[in-house]
């Protein structure tokens, strides 16, 4: 549960290390009006706020500011309520309103808390509000003793290069993009570590709902209950009322769900996040088996495809830092374990593996400098020196506060969940679902990638006067008979000839009535030879964007393949296909060369 | 006498064809990266009898392909004040200010272009409908479109330039609507397929998406 907790909130205990008790709320100047209520109220609070500072407790912070915000009725204009209050709501993400409360209470008393103006940055990043945010953390050590500044510098620099990532990542084209889960599994309570299951269609997460812990009872050291395992059925694209993963896996202790197999029949799941075990399902409705122990001083685990690699999490006691490690398999068992190397893994907490399928791909969180602030979901790629420097998946993903326990759905190389404690959600952790944004992004149409005027206007300076002039009717060149055409189709050493005969308009793919007799004849040719079968093949030059003249030479031997076969030739034994300037016949460079790479082929495939 | 104008007309045209094939040479060099001897080309055909308007056009669109923004419109405002009713050079550097983020004066160009602009209206029509929406005036852009669609309805070009746009401004469902009337005129249209992918995966509808990327590789792989 310890562990558990220091992991869970490092961030904030970064941040809760500076969490102060001062100022202190005084009942002579808060009660304006007696009210026993009221300041039952604050003491209850004062008694959480000062276990969450000293023992960095989000639940101590939670209970806190349910009581504080209960103390507003008798006096909402009292500044050091409203920085305890603003502060808790920090620590539980709820920063809409903490921003509120910590800037009122700047306004009712100016040096109300030394850093005050922290905190309301801390909101601000919490909110993606980079650039204000970072105004106030430049700003915020100017105001505080010498001391004080020395304690809080680490981390406003942290925060600032955060911020920095921020402005930077809202210009970049998005990578990923994420959504809330539909259905009954996110409530006001935490929700962590969603792995996907195929054998029941099931999204197995951590939970510490009160309905449905086995150690309901228990209040742990955070004053929330201990994570479970709980399971929501898949329907609809939504997902049903979540159930407990059952005894077998969830003791009193925290359990979380680390990695689950292709087939979904066994799970990986840390307990106490000191320990990972494994348990088998044998078929959709049998309960889960009970567990076997398989990697200890461990928090999460991710294999490669074919398993022959681990990652896995651990705790760094001596830099007190969370590392990512692997190990490969020899034979039966694994390796000795080795980090994943100095790119990967900083000064700060890396986390939370995961493989995509094919294996040169690992994502992870991390709560560093590459990150916008908390922890955010990162990429690294297997090169020929090692793994990449991380990569911020990017806005689409990560927001100011943390973003963490990314796991792809098995077998899926796009679709993932992950959890965040975004605005947004219902309370605290809530799990969503992630889309990796890996195909090509938006493409422009046709028009105008024509980049200039002539190009639209090809008579342009033919005429040497900007003009538009009358465009020369083509001379059809020898009619072909059905026997010379025959006779060329078999002969030519290539298998293919140029349909000589054949027009269209000027980016256009409406056959010209001056095409209609070669297309004659080539059609006559299957009525001598019913097992034919040929290709029809459309060509342009080079002039104009690659994808529309494809798409160009595509609709003109479509229009041919039609003709044809509004002709009587069977579908089967035409093929069309539109190779646009791939297979140029002439140089591009000259306009006699263009117009022999303009043409319709037609090519012998069976006979 | 007459015999030797006639020799002098035919040796000057042949020598005009020459330098028009120069031109060409000129623009499919600068494409390759080629930019001096691009320019060299145009130089010859200078030296050949091409217009000299001509000649200060192929000039800015040289430079255009370099990146090179001001000379492109240094030379596409001298091809202008030789032929100061010739549409193409404003189009040209209407598309360069464009580059350099001047759009009041490329709305100047485009709308001088489009009052000269003649049986190509609906192309610079459609391209200041593009500028429009670059500029974030979305309103002036969908009238253009409007306009556009009204000349030619079965023109897929101006449903993929609205749905862009669209996209721009994160207004996913609308433009899956516009990539889909793109594609009901133009069933083959590989834009339209891949743009209206993108659209719906920002809509999370991933077997939409799925089943128009594989038309999009299905008509690329043609």
């Amino acid at each position: 549960m310890k562990r558990f907790l220091i992991i869970i909130t490092t961030i904030l205990i970064a941040a809760t290390a500076f969490a102060q008790e001062k100022p202190k709320i005084k009942k002579s100047e808060f009660l304006v009006v007696p009210s026993a209520e009221a300041w039952k109220n604050v003491k209850r609070g004062n008694k959480y706020y000062k276990k969450g500072c000293r023992k960095n407790r989000v639940g101590a912070f939670r209970l806190a500011a349910s009581y504080y915000a209960n103390a507003l009725d008798a006096n909402d204009s009292y500044a050091p309520l409203l920085y305890r209050l603003g502060v808790s709501e920090v620590m539980i993400s709820d920063d809409r309103h903490a921003m509120r409360h910590l800037d009122d209470a700047a306004s009712l008393a100016l040096n109300v808390a030394e850093d005050c103006q922290y905190w309301l940055a801390v909101s601000k990043q919490h909110l993606n509000m980079f650039k204000q945010a970072k105004r106030d953390f430049d700003e915020c050590t100017s105001s505080m003793p010498s001391k004080t500044k020395e304690r809080f510098a680490k981390d406003v620099d942290l925060r600032i290069s955060q911020c920095d990532n921020g402005i930077r990542l809202a210009n970049a084209t998005e990578m990923a993009k994420s959504q809330p889960i539909k259905g009954f599994i996110n409530s006001n309570m935490p929700e962590i570590a969603p792995v996907f299951c195929n054998m029941d269609s099931s999204l197995y997460f951590g939970g510490k709902r009160r309905d449905g812990n086995v150690a309901r009872r228990k209040r742990g050291k955070d004053y929330d209950p201990a994570s479970d395992i709980f399971a929501a059925k898949a329907s609809n694209g939504s997902f049903d009322e979540p159930k407990n993963g059952g005894k077998n896996i969830n003791k009193k202790k925290s359990e979380t769900p680390a990695f689950m197999t292709l087939s979904g029949g066994k799970i990986f799941f840390a307990r106490k996040d000191k320990k990972i075990f494994f348990s088998h399902k044998k078929t959709i409705n049998s309960r889960w088996l009970k567990p076997e122990k398989f990697i200890t001083k461990a928090s999460s685990v991710s294999f490669s495809e074919d398993s022959s690699m681990v990652v896995f999490t651990v705790f760094n006691g001596k830099d007190k830092r969370n590392d990512i490690y692997f190990c490969k398999r020899l034979g039966k068992k694994y390796g000795n374990a080795k980090s994943l190397g100095d790119k990967i893994n900083t000064q700060y907490d890396e986390m939370w593996p995961c493989f995509a399928p094919g294996d040169t791909v690992i994502y992870f969180a991390s709560n560093g400098a590459g990150s916008v602030g908390g922890y955010d979901i990162m990429k690294t790629v297997f090169r020929e020196d090692g793994w990449s420097e991380s990569e911020n998946l990017g806005l689409g993903i990560n927001t100011g506060t943390d973003e963490n326990y990314f796991q792809l759905a098995p077998g899926e190389t796009r679709i993932g969940y992950c959890s965040s404690k975004r605005e947004g959600g219902k309370g605290d952790y809530d799990i969503y679902k992630v889309l990796l944004m890996i195909r090509p992004q938006v493409i422009f149409p046709p028009l105008p990638p024509r980049e200039f005027a002539f190009e639209y206007d090809r008579r342009y300076y033919a005429s040497g006067d900007g003009k538009p002039k009358e465009k020369p009717i083509e001379k059809p060149r020898d009619n072909d008979s059905t026997a010379m055409l025959l006779k060329r189709l078999t002969e030519d050493p290539s298998g293919k000839i140029v349909l000589n005969n054949v027009f269209f308009d000027t980016d256009r793919s409406d056959l010209r009535p001056e095409s209609y007799n070669e297309l004659n004849h080539l059609a006559q040719v299957f009525e001598q030879y019913p097992d034919l079968v040929i290709e029809v093949s459309g060509h342009t030059d080079n002039l104009g964007s690659r994808d529309h003249n494809i798409s160009l030479s595509q609709q003109r031997a479509n229009a041919v393949r039609d003709y044809l076969i509004s002709n009587g030739v069977g579908e089967e034994q035409v093929v069309a296909k539109g190779y646009g300037p791939d297979q140029p016949r002439d140089t591009n460079a000259t306009p006699q060369g263009r117009q022999n790479n303009r043409r319709v082929e037609a090519k012998i495939l069976k006979k | 006498m007459k015999y030797k104008l006639y020799i002098l007309a035919v040796l000057i045209a042949a020598s005009v064809t020459q330098a028009l094939a120069q031109i060409d040479n000129s623009v499919a060099l600068a494409r390759q990266g080629k930019y001096d001897e691009a320019l060299q080309c145009i130089k010859s055909a200078e030296n050949q009898g091409i217009e000299p308007k001509t000649a200060k056009y192929f000039y800015g669109c040289v430079y255009y392909l370099q990146g090179n923004w001001q000379k492109a419109l240094d030379y596409y405002t001298e091809a202008i004040n030789l032929a100061p009713d010739d549409w193409h050079p404003y189009f040209d550097r209407a598309n360069t200010y464009i580059r350099q983020n001047k759009f009041a004066l490329a709305m100047q160009d485009i709308n001088k272009a489009l009052n000269l602009s003649g049986d190509h209206y609906f192309d610079v029509l459609n391209a200041r409908g593009v500028m429009y929406g670059k500029s974030g005036r979305y309103k002036k852009a969908m009238d253009d479109f409007n306009a556009c669609i009204a000349m030619q309805p079965s023109n897929p070009d101006t449903y993929i330039n609205v749905g862009n746009m669209l996209m721009q401004q994160k207004k996913y469902a609308e433009a899956e609507e516009q990539y889909t009337k793109a594609i009901e005129v133009d069933a083959n249209s590989i834009a339209a397929y891949n743009n209206r992918a993108n659209a719906r995966e920002m809509l999370f509808d991933l077997d939409g998406a799925q089943e128009d990327f594989d038309k999009y590789n299905q008509l690329i792989m043609r």
